[in-house]
């Protein structure tokens, strides 16, 4: 039986080895050195320490010992871990070979490559995880390499595996505290800026430069079916703000369509990706990441190539950063939104305050002193009656004017009766003046509602009327109100020459509309076609 | 400032039209219908004599006071604005100095 005690010459050289590396910072220099020690302990000619990728498919770096520069630079790419190697790294057991070509995994050589017979390589392992491997090669004298080789190598292997877990655990420790102080940076600038683009930009220059990205991008909805990019760092970053993509042809999209973030290794290859952007980008992979509150997208946030991946892949680790930081983008988009919507609703309400009480001033002071006049004038008929009669006319028809504005302003229908008598009353007076049928159905509506929803449904179907007198060309319009599951609707159809939604400028109108039912987390809607008709519909919590 | 306002209006004796007015940088713009042709209208500032609201009874639209137009030849314009309130002076006032200028 062969003996594999190592002997106390070799051991002695051994132990003054393990105090030499323990002495070594560097990773680089340490298994450079630790090569050249398995050369030396074991006699072998050439030496190579492998270390595999944490993905554990590939040798993220080759040592070598034995090899001038001339012959590395001959040889070329250093291997990728094919062949002798690779069975290796997908079978982590010591192997020891008479002669290399002779063993049927063997791949052969590359040009240049020096010939190679007797080898031993040895996994670097450390509690069941493979690190890399040792391999020797060429033992002095033409010998096999000895079982004694194998368990001297081993020891040494055992100390490489400690020094690339610690490297890889001291690296991990780093980047887990660049993290750290990032996110603490970004929380506590969420807590005080209210300008949501810096906090935009904060996040992704602070996500690019973690995640080691060649860019990122926040992208947000913009309009009907249109994604903006708002904030860009790193490479060509500031070119590409203010591009759009299409909502529903684009992976951004996609990924706000289906609430989950999603990393693709070859963009050119992904059907889903918006090839015109990307190629603006100069991507080749990249990673998505929705912006999620209370599950609702907001927007998306994308990282293109990482730069110390040979192909730009991310991985899931880079994933899940991308996903702490895109929690905090959410945030600060939901606050900015928050605060905006509050000081529209604030401006909102003191508009209809001052609206209500100008309708009152005009109506009971201003009309009050017409009235006054009015009556007095009438006294005085008879002295002077051409001009009299004249002067009351005058007086009459200013006092109607005076009415019909405090109605237009504020009709006092609105907050003595509700909603659906101020519709009609509306409906009525808009017929009458343009000639334009208006078809009411709000039977559904049969009691009071909120100020606030009251005040936005009847300012919308006023909107939306004098809209259909400006652009539709219509003979007809119906406005039909419905309740539903909590819900209130209202339609307001008209069957005039309709519009293309699509039209550059179209809609543009209808802002204003929108941002008085958002506050009310509502919802407005148009469809139409230039073949005719225009249909807006908006949908409000009741 | 590009506003548009809905009207309804009519030109000397014709009959009612409804639509859009836009101030344009050198004329005023009605399209609409009017029955049931579409009208498209477009009188040059320059070509307008004198312009104010009309609150006589002969002035008014279906009751409501009015934009009186008078180009310097033709029939006049009145209009009357919907929605809008309180908006006839302020377009009054506008127009009237867009026709001081292109006078």
């Amino acid at each position: 039986m062969e003996s594999t005690t190592p002997s106390e010459p070799r051991l002695r050289a051994l132990l003054e080895a393990g105090i030499a590396l323990a002495s070594e910072l560097s990773l680089d220099s340490l298994l450079q050195r630790l090569t050249e020690l398995a050369a030396e302990l074991t006699g072998a000619r050439y030496a190579a320490l492998g270390v595999i990728d944490p993905s554990g498919e590939r040798l993220e770096r080759f040592v070598t010992h034995g090899l001038d520069e001339q012959t590395r630079v001959a040889i070329g790419d250093p291997p990728h871990g094919r062949g002798i190697l690779g069975a290796l790294i997908t079978d982590a057991r010591p192997l020891r070979l008479h002669a290399i070509a002779d063993d049927p995994r063997s791949v052969g050589f590359p040009p240049n490559h020096p010939p190679m017979g007797t080898f031993l390589g040895v996994p670097v392992v450390l509690r069941g995880v493979a690190y890399g491997n040792l391999y020797l090669t060429e033992k002095e004298g033409g010998g096999d390499f000895s079982a004694e080789d194998q368990e001297l190598v081993g020891l040494l292997a055992a100390q490489a595996a400690v020094a690339i877990e610690n490297a890889r655990l001291y690296e991990s420790a780093t980047r887990w505290s660049r993290q750290l102080e990032s996110l603490i940076e970004v929380s506590g600038t969420l807590a005080r800026e209210t300008d949501v683009d810096r906090l935009l930009e904060l996040i992704a220059r602070r996500l690019q430069e973690l995640l080691e990205a060649r860019l990122v991008t926040v992208t947000l909805p913009a309009g009907e079916g249109e994604l903006r990019v708002v904030t860009a760092a790193g490479e060509g970053g500031p070119e590409l703000v203010g591009q759009r993509l299409p909502r529903g042809d684009s992976k951004a999209g996609r990924v706000l369509e289906r609430l989950r973030s999603e990393r693709v290794d070859s963009v050119g290859d992904d059907p889903e990706v918006d090839h015109v952007f990307t190629q603006l980008a100069g991507a080749r992979a990249g990673l998505w990441v929705p912006l999620l509150v209370h599950n609702k997208p907001i927007g998306v946030i994308s990282a293109y190539d990482k730069l110390d991946s040979p192909d730009g892949h991310f991985t899931d680790d880079d994933v899940r950063l991308a996903e702490t930081f895109a929690t905090r983008a959410a945030v600060a988009v939901e606050l900015s939104e928050r605060v905006e919507r509050d000081a529209l609703r604030r401006v909102v309400a003191a508009q209809e305050l001052e609206r209500r009480r100008l309708a009152r001033e005009l109506h009971d002071e201003t009309g009050q002193a017409l009235t006054s006049i009015l009556l007095g004038l009438k006294q005085l008929e008879g002295a002077e009656p051409e001009s009299v009669a004249a002067l009351r006319e005058l007086v009459v028809a200013t006092l109607q004017d005076v009415r019909r504005l405090a109605v237009e302003l504020r009709p006092k229908v609105l907050d003595d009766f509700g909603l659906v008598p101020a519709l009609e009353r509306l409906a009525e007076g808009f017929a009458e003046q343009t000639g334009i049928a208006v078809d009411l159905e709000a039977g559904a509506i049969a009691e009071r509602l909120s100020t606030e929803v009251e005040t936005a449904i009847y300012r919308i179907v006023q909107e939306s009327l004098t809209n259909v007198v400006k652009h539709a060309h219509a003979r007809r319009v119906s406005v039909v109100l419905t309740r539903s599951g909590g819900r209130i609707k209202a339609m307001i159809e008209d069957d005039g020459q309709g519009f293309d939604p699509q039209a550059p400028g179209a809609g543009i109108g209808l802002i204003g509309m929108r941002e008085r039912i958002e506050l009310l987390d509502g919802t407005l809607s148009v469809e139409s076609t230039t073949t005719g008709g225009t249909a807006v519909a908006i949908e409000v919590p009741a | 400032m590009y506003t548009s306002y809905g009207v309804v209006w009519r030109e000397g004796v014709s009959p009612l039209a409804r639509g859009k007015l836009e101030l344009l940088a050198g004329a005023l713009k009605l399209t609409g219908i009017a029955g049931s042709e579409d009208i498209a209208r477009e009188i040059p500032f320059g070509e307008l004599a004198a312009v104010h609201v009309g609150r006589s009874s002969a002035d008014r639209l279906n009751g409501l006071a009015s934009l009186v137009v008078q180009p310097i030849a033709g029939e006049r314009v009145t209009l009357s604005l919907v929605g809008q309130p309180g908006a006839l002076g302020e377009l009054a006032h506008r127009l009237a100095g867009l026709i001081a200028v292109g006078a």
